[in-house]
């Protein structure tokens, strides 16, 4: 290569890299704009944390009803947000029956009487907003992303519904809404815990088995819930970063 | 041309090509947080919320909130929300009356009370719980409220 060359070809680059730094720079974050997506709220002040008290729950499904009303998930037994799961240890048996009839949208039945339980619990299961989501990972057009709050959402107009997401999810947290032609999740109802209200399943809860709150607040319930008991996360050898806490399971809950 | 030329020309026009793709297909507010659209935050924010607690319920509802929150005698029921049993109330209130809502009486009662009070090994023992079918069971065929006239206050049947 000629001297000349090598100087037209380093220029062209130069220019090439110039226009494209200067014309396709993302624009920096400003506050107003920040404010004009977010509709006025910080969310940088807040990282919500979730919380489940498993000795407590009753499985009465009513955490499931009110969050397929509230978000408007199909109401087939195949489709769930929040589901419930029943753990059951019998006496003769190595493993323990897991079942969820309907997600438990319409409790249990007691389907154990003749035979001796050992031990059983029931286990709410939700989206567990992993602070590194796997599913965010492998989406291809950057339709589902993870806020500064600590939630994973979805952009369903953007979504095309290739199901990669649902296959990433170890947890089965994700599932294809048909009626609106894209993958859907549990939010922890980020339509209302931005404005101050608690996730719908955690006010439908007759017994206080859900615990929902802002971590960066020191008196919030879930700093207390974290503090008084000893936790366990689902997963925790994936690396995902799961955040529900649970309380009062046993390790074969995945 | 030389060889080095056409080399930088196609080069030229792979750069030229990939702005012009990116400027016509990518949304406006993409890559302003992050590799999504911020748009969508607002529209997420500004979703309608449905469930609403018993305190809304008690602007007019004065007498069930007393029951079900009453402290002498203890109501067992003091921590449920009223849409645990009535269902989501869908309440829009326009110039901050309540016009209609969806909560209603549950029209099986005693399949709503055994929701929660059905007998299973995997509730908590201090649960109160009961059957109605089999050896044990307590008044089958009757409906819950025969005996538990308040359900927003109940106490067991003496």
């Amino acid at each position: 290569m000629k001297r000349r060359d090598f100087i037209k070809a380093t220029g062209t680059v130069t220019l090439a890299a110039g226009v494209y730094l200067t014309v396709l720079k993302p624009s920096p974050v400003n506050a107003k704009e920040e404010k004009d997506w977010l509709n006025g709220y910080d969310w940088n002040k807040h990282y919500w944390g979730f919380g489940i008290d498993s000795t407590k729950c009753i499985g009465c499904g009513s955490c499931v009803r009110a969050c397929k009303e509230e978000n408007d998930v199909p109401k087939d037994p195949y489709h769930f947000r929040c589901w419930v799961e029943r753990y059951a240890h019998l006496k003769g048996e190595e493993k323990p029956k897991v079942d969820s009839p309907n997600g438990g949208y319409n409790s249990f039945p007691d389907k154990y009487k003749k035979e001796e339980v050992l031990k059983a619990f029931f286990v709410p299961k939700l989206c567990n907003q992993c602070a590194v989501p796997p599913c965010v990972q492998v989406c291809p057009v950057g339709a589902t992303y993870q806020t500064k709050d600590g939630v994973v959402l979805v952009d369903n107009d953007y979504c095309i519904g290739c199901r990669y997401c649902i296959s990433a999810c170890p947890f089965g947290a994700r599932y294809m809404n048909d009626e609106a032609g894209c993958a859907d999740k549990c939010t922890w109802c980020y339509h209302r815990i931005t404005k101050g209200l608690e996730p719908a399943c955690v006010l439908a809860c007759p017994v206080g088995a859900r615990i929902f709150g802002d971590l960066k607040d020191e008196n919030s319930e879930i700093n207390k819930f974290i503090e008084e008991h000893k936790i366990i996360t689902l997963k925790p050898d994936l690396g995902c970063e799961a955040k529900v806490a649970y309380v009062g399971i046993d390790s074969e809950v995945r | 041309m030389s060889f080095t030329g056409r080399l930088l020309l196609i080069a030229l026009i792979c750069v030229v090509a990939y702005i012009v793709v990116k400027y016509a297909t990518e949304p406006p507010s993409f890559n302003v947080y992050g590799h999504y659209r911020a748009a969508n935050l607002s529209k997420q924010l500004s979703k309608e919320t449905k469930f609403i607690g018993k305190e809304t319920c008690q602007t007019c509802h004065e007498q069930e909130y007393n029951d079900l929150c009453s402290t002498e005698p203890s109501s067992a029921h003091r921590d449920l929300q009223c849409g645990a049993c009535h269902g989501l109330g869908v309440a829009r209130p326009k110039e901050g009356v309540i016009l209609s809502h969806g909560c209603k009486i549950p029209p099986d009662v005693t399949k709503q009370c055994m929701y929660c009070h059905e007998m299973l090994p995997s509730k908590p023992k201090d649960m109160p719980q009961i059957t109605l079918k089999g050896e044990n069971a307590h008044f089958p065929g009757m409906t819950c409220t025969i005996c538990h006239t308040n359900t927003h206050k109940p106490a067991y049947y003496k």
